[in-house]
């Protein structure tokens, strides 16, 4: 199975589907390295330039109604995606980790320096080696302003409103890179570039691996998908 | 009787007509005859497109191809003939149409001053004024022909001459077929995103009617679409230099027979690959990944190849390249450059300009210097 083109495939539906709605994106090379999980050979699968970015304009009675939503007249809003995944080699449908990085980003240009409005790390592991971290969920989301991966591309970004929030782990469905594309594409995209997006999932999508025993007798991998949790 | 193809000719100079004429009739295949348009015509009121479209139907319907002058103006009872006419004409009959200008070439640099979008629906040629080489000229008049003709061709053998299939698939559908690289659809659309979405609106409207000329407007389309945007810009394949950069090489390790013939197998075949060499980006990749390392230039350590050699970007030569600047055709790093560029593909992801060549162009070109 050719796993880089199956996610470089997904990658640029994705930009397609962004291009469409109005975003200014470029899209990226998944590139996978070899390494070693749990004495297995798996892929480690990132993006070169680290992260997808989606750009739009805001600027009064702009289609998104973005001005009105963020309250000021002439800027910028940004999305970065950036994923670090780990997928067992010769079962491309099983991914043992996952850490995606989604900010949120906006521009008033009256103001010095942009604000991240919202930071999410979407992350799980399935390793089968030691026990699940103490009161982690197995998939969650975690609101913070500490973006590892996005740290370099979010420098000069005033981080305040991030900073105050407590610990907030809100458990999810397996939130891997085709999920938080099919987040930002439910949200974002003009109806018809979401719908064909979901197709274009819908046709495969890669599931964790459940080896690890304290999860497998709890869930069922087929209904943990998180693109059957939407309509249409 | 034989029907011969036809290339159109429009220039207006009555010296260089006949070179330019000699010059393709050396370059172009036997059974082309090249036609210059001299005027004249029995139609003597309307615009000039309804005229030339009337008094010369025949020539226009067998045309292949258009050549035509960017400074047309003094032609026999056209006077003020302009290529936005011809231009039209060659769109709406689905001609390919080729425009030549004098002067040195600047191609990109003098586009993006200008602000036009990377897409713009002819073929460009030059000539040169300072010492103006016919046979060149001619020989990429000769590949354009080719690569239009071999369109038309896959293009009538899978949807018809009549056009019925047109509207069963989109550009990206038929440039994947055409190329058969069912797996770059996506990476397609990609590049169909921007501003060809009319691309779009063409196939649907071969459902009202112009369903008889839809195959030969729909070819010159593609035509376009590849050798403008797909082949030029790096993304979905690579030029030579652009393919030393992502591979990690320098130009000399690259070109060095033994790597050459080590990633032959990517090399593009399609249309229009003649004249420059292009290769598939992605089975570059697959070629390296296969040997279980990350780049070129390990490929050629782990096979001992004496000339291995890192590649270097050209703003500065202690960091390796991977990418390429559009404007200085030269490799460049991801920090020594700009992306994002609103005049190139959004899926052209190696396609940048280094920051020394943007920060020339940013104000010409209406771009954010920061």
């Amino acid at each position: 199975m050719d796993v880089q083109g199956y996610f470089q495939n997904l990658v640029d539906a994705f930009v397609t589907g962004a291009t469409k709605s109005g975003f200014k994106a470029v899209t990226d090379r998944v590139v996978l390295n070899p390494v070693e999980k749990d004495g297995e050979p798996c892929w480690e699968l990132l993006l070169k330039n680290t992260a997808l970015k989606l750009t739009t304009d805001v600027a009064p009675g702009g289609g998104n109604n973005l001005s009105k939503k963020l309250g000021f007249d002439k800027g910028e809003f940004k999305i970065l995606i950036s994923p670090r995944e780990t997928i067992k080699k010769g079962e491309p449908w099983n991914i043992k980790e996952s850490a995606v990085e989604l900010a949120y980003i906006a521009r008033d240009l009256s103001k010095t320096a942009p604000d991240l409005l919202l930071g999410v790390h979407c992350d799980f592991s399935v390793v089968q080696t030691g026990d699940p971290r103490p009161a982690h969920p197995l998939f969650h989301a975690q609101l913070t302003s500490r973006l590892v991966k996005l740290n370099d591309l979010i420098d000069g970004t005033n981080l305040e409103r991030m900073k105050s929030l407590p610990q907030f782990r809100l458990p999810t469905a397996h939130m891997s890179l085709p999920s938080v594309l099919l987040l930002v594409a439910a949200d974002h995209f003009r109806q018809q570039q979401y719908l064909d997006f979901l197709k274009e999932l819908r046709k495969t999508m890669p599931f964790p691996c459940m080896s690890n025993a304290r999860f497998t007798t709890r869930a069922d991998g087929r209904g943990m998908r998180s693109c059957a949790w939407y309509p249409s | 009787m034989k029907t011969n193809r036809t290339v159109l000719l429009f220039e207006d100079d009555e010296d260089d007509r006949p070179r330019i004429i000699a010059s393709l009739k050396k370059a172009l295949p036997k059974d082309v005859e090249v036609i210059p348009f001299l005027g004249k015509g029995t139609t003597k009121k309307g615009t000039y497109e309804a005229r030339i479209l009337k008094d010369f139907k025949d020539e226009i319907d067998k045309a292949e191809l258009i050549i035509c002058d960017q400074d047309l103006s003094t032609i026999k009872d056209y006077t003020g003939l302009s290529a936005q006419v011809i231009t039209a004409i060659a769109h709406a009959e689905g001609i390919p149409l080729a425009l030549y200008g004098r002067g040195p070439e600047d191609y990109m640099m003098k586009r993006m001053k200008e602000r036009r979008p990377f897409f713009e629906r002819r073929f460009v040629l030059h000539l040169d004024s300072a010492g103006w080489d016919t046979e060149e000229f001619a020989k990429k008049a000769r590949i354009i022909l080719d690569g239009c003709q071999r369109i038309r061709q896959f293009l009538e053998t899978n949807l018809g001459k009549d056009g019925q299939k047109v509207s069963d698939g989109t550009p990206a559908k038929w440039m994947s077929k055409l190329l058969d690289k069912p797996e770059i659809i996506n990476r397609l659309e990609l590049y169909g995103s921007g501003d060809q979405q009319y691309l779009s609106s063409l196939v649907a409207s071969a459902k009202q009617g112009f369903a008889t000329k839809a195959v030969r407007v729909l070819a010159a389309e593609l035509s376009y679409w590849l050798w403008d945007s797909i082949l030029r810009f790096p993304g979905i394949t690579v030029n030579t230099v652009a393919a030393a950069s992502a591979l990690n090489l320098s130009p000399t390790a690259w070109n060095h027979a033994e790597t050459q013939a080590l990633f032959a197998p990517a090399l593009y075949r399609g249309p229009f690959g003649v004249d420059k060499k292009f290769w598939w980006r992605n089975e570059l990749q697959a070629i390296v990944e296969r040997h279980g390392v990350t780049d070129g230039f390990e490929v050629l350590k782990l096979k001992k190849m004496k000339h291995a050699e890192a590649s270097s970007c050209s703003v500065k030569p202690s960091m390796p390249a991977g990418y390429y600047c559009m404007l200085s055709e030269k490799p460049v790093a991801l920090e020594n450059s700009r992306g994002e560029i609103p005049y190139f593909p959004a899926g052209a992801d190696l396609a940048r300009i280094s920051r020394k060549e943007f920060a020339k162009i940013a104000p010409w070109a209406g771009l954010k210097v920061t």
